[in-house]
């Protein structure tokens, strides 16, 4: 022993058969911290020793009388020491350890070790041996005693804590030889109790974790030796990881390494040393900063900035620790360090926290998200957020502003739940009323019009804008099995790039943006159905995060999207459709029906599925409505898109056409260079191109002569295909092509890079202007006071407004209308059109439609001159011609109408143009029009209004003014039922012209409301079986299994 | 997994190729010929199903007016059955407006003098809705002072641009009226140019002109445009529609001597292929007024059109910048003598649209020495049309002595028509004729008659008179849906 103090070694004479030996008092210190329920295993060990002079004292650092109870049933002559709460070594000092009896060694044990019989025996025999002033033991696994769990261990640099095992290293005493080691085992390990008062104890500050390696650092600085014994053995409780994060939840090497490493170099290290490598521990604490934050690990990011004011609070204690050390009657042996480590190794523990053989030791959810993080801050994430950050910025205005109201993005209703009662009630008044509710998702809207805190306006700007993030995380979802995060870079750049959905919203399509944001999720679940690499087992691995399902999960997921959209667009069944021709097709020119079984099943299944849920509208189709009812009207005219526009995805005025060819550069490229999978994707890819672009071309060629939905709808599955084309092409850069020349592949990585700047071009420019080409102003903001709705100041006004027609190309109309003659559309609303009066409709279902039709072509044959008189009967007091999307010069859009329908109306002799208008449209007032409810005086005649107060949405009061015969013209005219509550008949007459009508007097009072119908009760049945199917899908989805690589 | 590229690839490209191979060639929109705008046309003989109406609008001035006598408006029903909801409308120059229904019973004539109706006004429009059609309304104006009649149907047309090619403010004894009817609620606006002699003129009160809904603003122009022997107006309506009217008075102490009264509707369609009656070949030809309404510069001819096909006549040239005029006295050419009749057809070379009327006047130069007894030949007015039709209704207002001069002219550069007449009256009227191109043919009847004339290709067919108390020409009455432009 070097520079101790020679002292007198306590020991105990024991008599043996060969004389008397003397044996080192040893004092066996049991630190208890809330120990398991394995304490007794550990008592029963410590009661096992066969050591003779052994004094046991328990450490209870919780002041529970169970434990006093429990260690004195076992050790009865232990002495139990209460101290302050503190986990592991901190709390014994040496005043506190200092007991009447003198013993030589101090033996520490936590209360998670169970010691062998011979343990302590080793150990001290070990330690007199080469006379150590540290001995530890080897502590084996609790599960599998096989399996190391502490040899004692080292520090590297900067002073982390290094296990000399490997994590599962089974024991083959391999460690056995070597014994001299920095520090002994952590949960069990012999000091001499000089050396130990020496060197000041443990550090209270360090606690579990580091303590030990602290003491035993100080013990080699002042000369002693640290050492393993390894014929000592004990056995680790802790079987499971919970269980020891549980227990070190206190002591977590995350949250204290940082402040542990920076006390030990300030207490150990000489000054100038400690002053270095403070230094290089800022530039760590900074990097490591840097990595915790854009790793997701926001703990080792605090514990590294909190680790220096920890110990700068606690500087005068690390003063004290040092002076312990640093006395000027001592050398320290520095030279005696051990460090094992490369310089880049301990580098990486100190700025990431973890060793380069360090076992996972978070929970699934926090691996979940730093690997959410890190994808998020991958190139395909970085794609992702640039993506959505050019869309946000282009759509700034429209989301502070609202979305302009052109085409079918008209405003909420002024009560938003009308659209929530349509949808329920199955009526709505559009053209002149009409049992049909529309589109399901419009009551969605108008609960969340209803509900959420901003303005109409913005609600639907986020509703119709949701549509561009929806469809690019459903091309990530779609791409990701395929490759890394550039392949999921390049799909989600393209597909956010191609003009298509920019097209539809600038000409206010609502269905091609439902199909853009469904598409790709619905041709994913095809795929996953397809069951084909990388998709699934089919033909080899599956790729990375490829979720594999059951036959009835993968149905019941596919029908439940499917019947999502549906609920959006009941059009999206068509792309739908070619895309699944496509799969099919693309397998089979791959050269593959791998899973085309599958698939097909899968997808009748699926629509089995989508058509219980939509029942209604499968019912009505059985029932004989045309389904060309649910198109919109178009113009689309013969020749209108030709096949250079139809590649350059050119259908209306977005982008720069020129450049859009080169959307198709990379699937081309990509169908030459690559192999294997990746191929069969590509070719699949390449039919769904083709799919889109012969649906329009189809079309296009007149070739189609029904209705049919708008381009952009039917392009989709090309913008899929080209998106999910391209990911595999620069996926098969990592891989097909790594296998050719360098060159070929960096010409080809090249060409990729520049064809996506090309494609992305156009986008970026646009998104300078701030609303995607959309006109500043609509005709929402004169219209209404045109039509006497609204003040000048914009306020509504209480009136019983007319009904309007609208005449111009069906895609400016403002609302779902019917073809009048050779794409003019007509389109009837109550006053201005909002949201509930965009759903297509059938037009026989409308009496006032089919009147209003045979009177307007009259009126341009020149057959009558008092159309006012005509459509008056419908309550008809405007009649708007319009030929642009906006008023000028804010639309783009124009289309006019031939110069007969002005001649024809300006020659209506009781039609009243009204001047001052934009060149965008014209307006005709009738002077002939007759009030929705009106009574027919006995003597005059004529129609005078009676007052009206809504009652419900399907209901209204009426009280009149005069005495005659009360008629309405709200259709279906014979679905509405009137009752007397005072003074009117209940008996319905037909009038002149054959319409119901009722005698009512002056001051007498009643009530028209619509007949009870099923539509009410079949929604409710429809919400019931979606719900059905919404479990359905939960339960199914649990049995997945899920592959990575 | 292995998968096969070359089978996909040859599909793909099979099918791009085909795109463009299989692509439906789109023709050039074929610029498809405005229909044409008849003056009048009326729905006859159709059945209760497809049954259209029609709105007349008569236009003119009142006996309130200096010189007029009576202005009477008749409504006959050609059906046997009464009329149903016949609605008559009359608004004048003082901004009054007046509705009522009116019953015309079947096969009989309902007459209706405008000065019963207004007191004061010098100037009344009239609207006549017969929602079934099968009426007929024409107006008569008599000015016995100045051997001033015009005779001849109401229009059913109104159009928001109208060139009156010839007026005449010759000081003393001439004057000139431009009547701007709205039949219509809106009020509409109007913008007016003419040409005198010393060119385009507009005024500043010409233009924006107001006129209310349902009124009739007079545009006095002697007073405003004086001294101006030929003058042509140009309307342009900027907002609505109207109908136009030019009337033209003369007294006789013009230095041309001209008198008589004329009201001669303003032409709502301009064409590059103009068509006139011509000459019968025995009375004094007319001139013809021919008008560039246009922007540009026209260049184009007169052709006199012979009924002898051997015959040759130079046609006579013209080029008239934006909005020049020129008059061609047919009298003064002796080429014309002999020929027999001919009609006129008035053409541009590029198809540019002209306007053109045809004048018959007295003109005290141009009375012979040797012509017996006074020349009361009047003031008559006709403006070329561009269309023809296959069916037409006309009124003959003949009387023994004066017999009135049914002319039918195929104005068809091509084909030859084949023209059918026949009437419900007990009068002899002659069997199925044909006319060649421009071929024309006249017929005296000494009677007052309904005569249908119908054809195998589209005619025209004018109704003249000439008697003391003036002279008057007038255009049939072309049924809806034979109307038809003639293509060059």
């Amino acid at each position: 022993m070097n520079n101790l103090e020679e002292t007198n070694l306590v020991e105990e004479s024991v008599s043996t058969a060969s004389g008397d030996v003397f044996v080192p008092k040893v004092q066996l210190i049991l630190v208890t911290h809330n120990p398991g329920d394995w304490l007794e295993e550990v008592l029963l060990g410590i009661a096992a020793q066969d050591y003779t002079s052994l004094d046991v004292t328990v450490i209870d650092t919780k002041r529970r009388e169970s434990i006093e109870e429990q260690v004195k049933s076992i050790l009865p002559e232990s002495s139990i020491l209460h101290l302050k709460s503190s986990p592991g070594f901190s709390a014994l000092t040496p005043k506190n350890l200092d007991t009447a009896k003198n013993h030589l060694f101090y033996f520490f044990v936590t209360d998670d070790l169970v010691l062998d019989a011979t343990a302590v025996r080793r150990v001290v025999e070990s330690a007199l041996e080469v006379n150590a002033g540290v001995a530890g033991l080897k502590v084996v696994g609790g599960e599998n005693t096989e399996l190391l769990q502490d040899v004692g261990s080292t520090i590297d640099r900067y002073g982390t804590t290094v296990s000399r095992h490997q994590p599962n290293e089974i024991d083959q005493g391999q460690y056995d030889g070597k014994r001299e080691v920095f520090a002994g085992s952590s949960s069990a390990f012999l000091v001499r109790k000089d050396l130990f008062e020496t060197v000041g104890g443990f550090d209270p500050l360090l606690g579990l974790v580091d303590g030990h390696t602290d003491l035993c650092w100080r013990a080699r600085l002042v000369g002693a030796n640290v050492v393993l014994s390894p014929n000592a053995v004990g056995r680790s409780m802790i079987t499971s990881e919970s269980q020891g994060r549980k227990r070190r939840r206190r002591v977590d090497p995350t949250r204290f390494g940082p402040r542990h490493r920076i006390r030990m170099i300030w207490s150990n290290q000489k000054i100038s040393r400690a002053i270095m490598l403070s230094f290089e521990l800022l530039i760590i604490t900074l990097l490591g900063t840097i990595y915790g934050l854009v790793r997701g690990r926001f703990r080792h990011t605090l514990s590294l900035l909190s680790a220096w004011a920890w110990n700068l609070r606690h500087s005068r204690s690390i003063r004290t620790r040092r002076s312990f050390i640093f006395s000027k009657e001592r050398s320290l042996d520095h030279s005696r360090d051990i460090l094992i480590d490369a310089p880049s190794h301990a580098f990486r523990r100190a700025a990431t926290g973890r060793d380069p053989n360090q076992r996972e030791t978070e929970s699934n959810l926090l691996i979940k998200f730093q690997n959410f993080w890190m994808a998020l801050f991958g190139p395909g994430g970085l794609a992702l957020i640039f993506g959505i950050a050019v869309l946000g910025f282009g759509s700034r205005h429209l989301l502070t502003r609202g979305l302009p109201a052109i085409g079918r993005f008209q405003p909420i209703p002024e009560n938003p739940l009308d659209l929530f009662h349509s949808w329920w009630e199955g009526w709505r008044p559009t053209a002149g009323g009409i049992l049909d509710s529309g589109v399901d998702a419009l009551a969605l809207l108008g609960g969340l019009g209803w509900l959420l805190p901003v303005n109409s306006e913005t609600v639907m700007a986020i509703a119709v804008l949701s549509a561009f993030p929806l469809g690019a995380f459903g091309i990530w979802q779609l791409v990701q099995p395929i490759g890394g995060g550039r392949s999921r870079a390049a799909a989600v750049a393209i597909y956010l790039a191609v003009p298509t959905p920019y097209h539809a919203l600038g000409e206010g399509r609502f269905g091609p943006l439902v199909a853009y944001a469904s598409l790709p999720w619905i041709i994913h679940r095809l795929s996953i159905a397809q069951g084909v690499v990388p998709y699934g087992e089919k033909g080899g691995t599956p790729g990375p995060r490829a979720v594999i399902r059951s036959f009835w999960a993968d149905i019941t997921v596919l029908g439940l999207l499917l019947s999502l959209a549906i609920f959006f667009e009941p059009l999206v069944v068509i792309p739908t459709v070619i895309a699944f021709v496509a799969l099919l097709v693309g397998s089979a020119l791959a050269g593959s029906f791998a899973g085309v079984l599958r698939l097909v099943l899968i997808t009748i299944g699926a629509t089995a599925v989508s058509a219980i849920v939509h029942f209604n509208i499968f019912i009505d189709l059985i029932n004989g409505r045309s389904w060309e009812s649910w198109m919109p009207k178009d113009n689309w005219t013969q020749g209108l898109i030709s096949p250079e526009s139809i590649f350059s995805f050119d259908t209306g005025s977005f982008g720069i056409p020129s450049l859009a060819w080169a959307f198709l550069i990379i699937p081309a490229v990509s169908l030459i260079a690559t192999n294997g999978w990746r191929l069969a994707i590509v070719i699949r890819s390449w039919f769904l191109i083709v799919g889109g672009f012969a649906a329009v071309y189809f079309v296009d060629q007149g070739w189609f002569t029904r209705q049919t939905p708008a381009a952009e709808l039917l392009i989709v599955p090309a913008a899929v295909g080209v998106a999910l084309a391209s990911a595999a092409g620069v996926s098969s850069l990592g891989q097909d092509l790594a296998a050719n020349a360098k060159r070929l592949k960096y010409i080809v990585a090249g060409l990729f890079a520049g064809v996506l700047v090309l494609a992305i071009i156009p986008v970026v420019f646009a998104s300078l202007e701030g609303r995607w080409g959309l006109p500043e102003k609509d005709f929402s903001d004169t219209v209404p006071y045109l039509l006497g709705e609204e003040d000048v100041n914009g306020l509504s006004i209480e009136s019983t407004a007319g009904r309007v027609l609208w005449i111009g190309a069906p895609n400016l109309l403002p609302a779902a209308g019917t073809e009048l003659e050779d794409s003019v559309g007509l389109a009837l609303t109550d006053g201005y059109p909002h949201l509930g009066d965009q759903s297509p409709y059938d037009s026989s279902q409308s009496e006032a439609i089919e009147e209003l039709h045979t009177a307007l072509l009259k009126a341009l044959n020149g057959d009558i001159s008092r159309l006012g008189e005509k459509i008056g009967v419908w309550s008809v007091s405007h009649i708007v011609l319009i030929e642009n999307s906006a008023p000028v010069p804010y639309g783009d859009n124009e289309t006019p109408l031939p110069e007969k329908y002005f001649s024809a109306f300006i020659r209506q002799l009781d039609l009243e143009r009204v001047e001052g208008l934009n060149r965008s449209l014209e307006i005709f007032s009738n002077t002939a029009v007759e009030p929705i409810h009106a009574v027919v005086r006995d003597i005059t005649g004529r129609s005078v209004p009676l007052e009206v107060k809504k009652t419900g949405y399907t209901s209204i009061e009426v009280q009149s003014i005069v005495d005659g015969s009360y008629r309405w013209r709200l259709s279906p005219v014979d679905e509405w039922e009137f009752s007397s509550i005072t003074g009117a008949s209940s008996e319905v007459q037909l009038g002149p012209k054959g319409e119901p009508t009722v005698r009512m007097a002056s001051g007498s009072i009643g009530q028209l409301s619509l007949t009870e119908n099923d539509n009410s009760s079949d929604r409710m049945f429809q919400m019931l079986i979606l719900l059905a199917l919404l479990l359905l899908t939960s339960w199914s989805h649990s049995e997945r299994k899920k592959h990575q690589l | 997994m292995n998968a096969v590229r070359l089978p996909a690839l040859v599909v793909i490209i099979a099918l791009i190729v085909g795109a463009f191979v299989f692509q439906v060639q789109i023709e050039g929109e074929v610029s498809q010929s405005k229909e044409p705008l008849a003056y009048s046309e009326l729905s006859f003989g159709l059945p209760q199903e497809e049954t259209s109406g029609d709105v007349w609008f008569c236009l003119g001035p009142t006996n309130k007016l200096d010189g007029v006598d009576d202005q009477t408006i008749n409504i006959s029903n050609l059906s046997s059955v009464g009329t149903e909801g016949l609605k008559w409308t009359i608004s004048d120059s003082e901004g009054n407006v007046a509705e009522r229904a009116i019953q015309v019973e079947g096969k009989s004539q309902l007459e209706i003098l405008t000065s019963q109706e207004k007191d004061t006004a010098e100037y009344v429009g009239v609207t006549l809705e017969a929602p079934t059609g099968d009426v007929l309304v024409d107006q008569y104006l008599e000015a016995s002072e100045y051997s001033g009649l015009d005779q001849g149907f109401c229009g059913t047309t109104t159009s928001s641009s109208w060139v009156v090619p010839w007026g005449t403010t010759e000081r003393p004894g001439a004057k000139q009226t431009l009547l701007l009817y709205n039949p219509f609620q809106a009020a509409a606006v109007a913008d007016l140019l003419f040409v005198g002699d010393q060119g385009l003129r507009e005024t500043l009160d010409s233009q924006g002109i107001v006129i209310p809904g349902r009124s009739v603003v007079a545009y006095e122009l002697t007073e405003r445009i004086p001294d101006a022997p030929l003058l042509s107006s140009y309307v342009e309506v900027r907002t609505g529609q109207l109908v136009v009217s030019g009337l033209s008075i003369a007294d006789g102490t013009a230095p041309s001597g001209i008198k008589g009264l004329s009201i001669v509707p303003g032409s709502p369609e301009i064409g590059g292929d103009l068509f006139l009656p011509g000459s019968d070949g025995e009375q004094t030809p007319g001139a013809v007024a021919i008008v560039n309404p246009s922007q540009l510069v026209v260049e184009g001819e007169l052709v006199i059109r012979p009924g002898d096909p051997d015959l040759f006549v130079e046609p006579f040239g013209f080029v008239l910048r934006s909005g020049q005029r020129q008059v061609i006295e047919l009298s003064e050419y002796p080429r014309l003598e002999g020929i027999g009749p001919y009609s006129l057809y008035i053409r541009s070379f590029d198809n540019l649209n002209l306007s053109a009327s045809y004048i018959q006047r007295f003109l005290s130069d141009s009375l012979s020495e040797d012509a017996e007894g006074t020349a009361t030949t009047g003031v008559d007015v006709l403006p070329a049309v561009g269309y023809g039709a296959t069916y037409w209704l006309t009124k003959v207002l003949g009387t023994s002595g004066n017999p009135a001069k049914l002319t039918i002219f195929n104005p068809s550069l091509k084909s030859i028509a084949a023209i059918n007449l026949w009437t419900e009256d007990e009068v002899t009227l002659p069997d199925s004729f044909e006319l060649d191109p421009g071929d024309r043919a006249t017929l005296d009847l000494d009677v007052s008659v309904l005569i249908e004339v119908e054809s195998s290709s589209p005619v025209i067919v004018i109704t003249e008179w000439l008697g003391p108390e003036g002279r008057t020409s007038d255009y049939g009455i072309s049924v809806e849906g034979t109307v038809s432009s003639i293509q060059r």
